[in-house]
């Protein structure tokens, strides 16, 4: 699996023990890359501005700039999780967007609903604490599917992702050579995809149109999508006509 | 109770001088009573309303601890003060009655200033025995919300969150380190939990400090330095509970936490001409000291207080800026020697 479809993350604080072991806690998670720490607030603007994580652990009480101010010097706006023992600026936080705010201290465990969270952001499916909470998750189109591989959870970027199938209550996500299967409705996943590159083609297929070389015309009149590795996908009816109305 | 009640216990201790004058004439003079009592009770209204004024005196003047030649000095000269306005008070009342200069002496000059001696020495004394009265409340009341509210105030909760926080990091990454870290916490939290004393040595509030700083340490790492000068004299000094605790962490709260580069602390204790002085200093940003009393929250409110109490006005609290930057407090307290061994 490529490195860069894990999430990109940055550690703001300015204790360097509570660094150290936020650290060590997310390098336990397979699909988090923690790519750098802070231990002030400007210092955290100007890594947060160069670097672009997509996630952002930030105290709040710090030298310099409070964690709650600093995000209006941002140009690049990451998804954030403040850490702090100051319980009183949690509505703040909320206010300002936060995605969730840790309580210190805080272990492994809350650090995983927090990351649950994440996840849903950026990618599906949800953890089953957040199924409920479904449709209240980020509003954007999804980046990345999060595959189970034994007990690692491996993130895929859609991009890479050449085709999905409906099999049963499972989608098969066709990734170049391998395959791999999500507990998830077909429906679900092509809500949360980007229209503009996945195009539900059949009753149980999604295609990446950025992976697809021609439609072509079947013997039986039918339309047919292939891919560029010759995978060729049928287009039902009524979405062959759309696509027919596309092309003129 | 209406304000105007507390006039009345005072009307009746003042009863039994009017009784006793009353007496007094009638013997001496060998006046009938109908003209010895509304004399006695000029003489007693007069005495009453400069009672006042010595009454304004000791609220203004706290008994300090230990007893200062000032203070004894004070009211000596207040006492003949009062002798002398006394007498001078009649005889202008007397004066304006008859409408000429009296000097009324009554029964000589001397026996009349020794009277008026007696009367400043009671009104002063009662004063002051209400104040030593009040002052046992007080600082058992202070004890009991100190108990109380020890953990509150004596360490933020803040600093206790942050310090588990870093004992839960330390755990995997350091299992020794957590460990000792946990010791010091618990040290730190029995000590503000069972410390019943008013004063301890200094040897047993700086152990004290030393853990609270330990910990601080590992939070902070690199950015928290400190030095400390302890003269080995001074380590069986007595100081209220956790003044010098309140004093350091309010260094690191208002110059180490706000700076991302090092701070240093300087803590220092000396035993002077029988005095014992602590400062701590830092090279913190720095501010006005006026606003650091406004803004540092009960920690030093509280510490001015049982300063108050314990000390009368003997003890010294004072902020002053340090060049080029930074803060340093210091507090001067008189050592009472053999004093009061409450260990």
């Amino acid at each position: 699996m490529s490195e860069d479809a894990r999430v990109s993350a940055l550690i703001v604080d300015d204790e360097p023990v509570a660094r150290a072991g936020l650290r060590h806690m997310l390098a336990e998670v397979d699909w988090v890359a923690c790519i750098g720490e802070a231990g002030n607030g400007l210092a955290a603007v100007e890594m947060i501005n160069r670097l672009r994580p997509e996630l952002v652990f930030l105290d709040i009480q710090m030298p310099g700039l409070l964690g709650t101010e600093l995000l209006a010097h941002l140009q690049h706006r990451p998804l954030v999780v403040f850490t702090t023992a100051y319980a009183e600026h949690a509505v703040a936080a909320f206010e300002i967007g936060a995605l969730d705010y840790l309580l210190k201290p805080f272990g492994p465990e809350r650090l995983a609903a927090a990351l649950d969270r994440v996840r849903g952001v950026v990618g599906e499916p949800l953890a089953p604490a957040l199924d409920r909470f479904g449709e209240a998750m980020g509003p954007g189109p999804i980046s990345r599917l999060f595959v189970r591989n034994g007990r690692a959870i491996v993130p895929v970027p859609v991009g890479g992702i050449d085709w999905i199938e409906a099999v049963g209550d499972y989608v098969a996500l066709h990734v170049g050579a391998a395959t791999h299967l999500l507990s998830l409705s077909l429906n679900r996943l092509e809500a949360r995809l980007d229209p503009q590159r996945f195009v539900r083609i059949h009753r149980t297929h999604i295609v990446n149109l950025d992976h697809v070389t021609a439609f072509r015309r079947q013997d039986g009149g039918g339309l047919a999508a292939e891919l560029h590795d010759g995978t060729q996908l049928a287009v039902s009816r009524s979405k062959a006509q759309e696509l027919r109305s596309w092309a003129r | 109770m209406p304000r105007a009640w507390v006039w009345i216990p005072l009307l009746i201790g003042w009863l039994p001088v009017w009784v006793l004058f009353t007496v007094l004439f009638m013997s001496v003079h060998q006046e009938p009573w109908q003209r010895a009592a509304p004399v006695a009770l000029r003489q007693m209204l007069t005495a009453a309303l400069l009672g006042l004024l010595v009454h304004r005196l000791t609220l203004r003047l706290p008994w300090p601890y230990p007893l200062r030649l000032r203070f004894v000095a004070i009211h000596a000269l207040g006492a003949a003060g009062y002798a002398v306005a006394w007498l001078l008070f009649n005889s202008l009342i007397d004066s304006i009655r008859h409408g000429q200069l009296v000097l009324n002496l009554g029964p000589g000059a001397a026996p009349y200033l020794i009277t008026g001696v007696w009367f400043y020495v009671m009104i002063a004394g009662i004063g002051y025995a209400n104040r030593t009265a009040e002052r046992a409340a007080q600082i058992a009341m202070l004890e009991a919300r100190s108990q109380l509210a020890a953990l509150r105030m004596q360490l933020q909760p803040h600093f206790l969150f942050n310090a588990l926080h870093t004992v839960v990091q330390l755990i995997p990454l350091d299992p020794r380190g957590a460990v000792r870290a946990t010791e010091q916490l618990a040290g730190l939290l029995r000590t503000t939990i069972e410390e019943q004393r008013d004063l301890v040595p200094l040897q047993t509030e700086w152990a004290f400090v030393q853990r609270y700083l330990a910990i601080e340490g590992i939070r902070f790492g690199e950015r928290l330095v400190v030095r400390s000068d302890i003269d080995a004299a001074a380590l069986a000094c007595k100081l209220p509970s956790f003044a010098l605790q309140t004093l350091v962490e309010n260094a690191v709260r208002h110059a180490a936490a706000p700076s991302i580069e090092p701070t240093t602390l300087r803590i220092a204790a000396r035993l002077d001409a029988g005095q014992l002085s602590l400062s701590v200093a830092d090279d913190g940003p720095g501010m006005e000291p006026d606003q650091l009393e406004r803004s540092t929250g009960t920690g030093l409110r509280r510490l001015r207080e049982r300063l108050a109490w314990l000390y009368g006005g003997s003890a010294r609290l004072q902020f002053r800026r340090t060049d080029p930057h930074g803060l340093t407090a210091t507090l001067t307290l008189p050592q009472i020697a053999n004093g009061d061994d409450d260990e």
